[in-house]
């Protein structure tokens, strides 16, 4: 296994989460470096996380997932890692997956590795909010798309190579607009594919929060998602 | 069957399919984040809908207890203010996409250490 790995993991008000998460990275892969960005934090995410071992690097104000994540593609260019995974600072992502995540970059299969959790699970152990968002962000899109061939276009479980960080990266900056948080793997799902970019699934497990309340679905952003989509199109396919 | 609509139907709709496809050209030209879009869709959509429903402005004219319903002109200023909000709203989107993406530079350039080059170094010692 590669150790120019940059595991990045970006937080927002996660104290209560992130030591154990940093903790179980470091535990279970010491060759790989773990870097928190801390998006702006109001709590005691920074210090919580610097303390588990991982490196901080805190954003000047809550500038939001897409800021954080863009900053971790930069650091991991920056400092020539071969490969970058995102990790979620909730808890939810389960750090055994990592390595299983990394294979398919590793084996030269692909360039950007997705994990899926609609690969594992099966349909009826779902619930319906979980299903629904299966058909809707998964199966319509990636029929509109007609060149997708991926379960979960949500999934922020990803790794990346070097070289489709770089192609991402130049994209990102050359676009006026970026992409909002909650759609931002659509994005960067159907970008990706796009620009001709290998896109390997494979299964993840996705925990349950344990604590806090996810930043992602709040009711208003759930009325806007099903227009998000619709703009996600215009963006990156037509 | 002919409708006859009301002048400040006429107005409202027209506003509506300029908002409407003006947020469409904005997004076609990657010019407006999703969420801008979505919110000026719902707007447009809404004023759109609103203009057709007649007993949305008796329900205005109950609630501000006017004696007329609300006039052309005052709708049209309305919904100039509307557009105007759009516009600045468009601005803000624009600006603060450089924001972030500043951020995001500086905060990389800035950020120094570099662990698996402090590790070896330990390594060395």
């Amino acid at each position: 296994m590669s150790d120019n790995v940059l595991v990045m993991i970006p937080a927002y008000d996660e104290e209560r989460t992130i030591r154990k998460v940093v903790m179980t990275v470091r535990d279970l892969y010491p060759e790989f470096d773990v870097l928190l960005i801390n998006d702006g934090s109001t709590d005691g995410t920074g210090s919580e996380a610097e303390s588990a071992g991982a490196t901080v690097l805190t954003l000047p104000f809550h500038a939001g997932g897409t800021a954080a994540v863009l900053t971790g593609y930069l650091v991991a260019l920056r400092f020539n890692y071969d490969y970058l995974v995102k990790v979620d600072g909730d808890g939810q992502h389960k750090p055994d997956d990592i390595a299983r995540v990394l294979q398919p970059l590793f084996d030269g299969l692909s360039d950007i590795a997705v994990g899926s959790r609609y690969l594992r699970n099966k349909p009826e152990q779902d619930s319906m909010v979980r299903i629904g968002g299966r058909v809707f962000s998964s199966t319509i899109f990636s029929r509109l798309s007609k060149q997708m061939n991926v379960t979960d276009v949500t999934s922020g479980f990803r790794a990346w190579r070097r070289e489709a960080l770089r192609r991402l990266v130049d994209i990102y900056m050359s676009w006026t607009t970026l992409p909002d948080d909650s759609v931002l793997w659509l994005v960067e799902t159907t970008t990706a594919i796009k620009e001709g970019l290998r896109i390997k699934e494979v299964p993840i497990e996705v925990l349950p929060r344990t604590c806090g309340k996810s930043k992602s679905f709040t009711l208003i952003k759930m009325l806007k998602y099903p227009f998000k989509m619709v703009y996600t199109l215009f963006k990156t396919i037509g | 069957m002919i409708v006859v609509l009301e002048r400040y139907s006429i107005i409202g709709l027209t506003f509506s399919v300029i908002l409407i496809l003006l947020d469409f050209y904005l997004v076609k030209k990657r010019r407006i984040s999703g969420g801008t879009y979505a919110l000026w869709l719902i707007i447009g959509l809404s004023v759109g809908a609103v203009s057709i429903v007649p007993a949305f402005f008796t329900l205005l004219l109950i609630i501000f207890e006017t004696q007329f319903l609300i006039s052309a002109v005052i709708g049209t200023a309305f919904l100039t203010l509307l557009l105007l909000v759009f516009y600045l709203h468009y601005r803000l989107n624009e600006v603060s996409d450089r924001v972030i993406k500043l951020v995001a530079e500086i905060s990389a350039l800035k950020y120094n250490f570099n662990p698996k080059r402090e590790r070896e170094n330990e390594d060395d010692c």
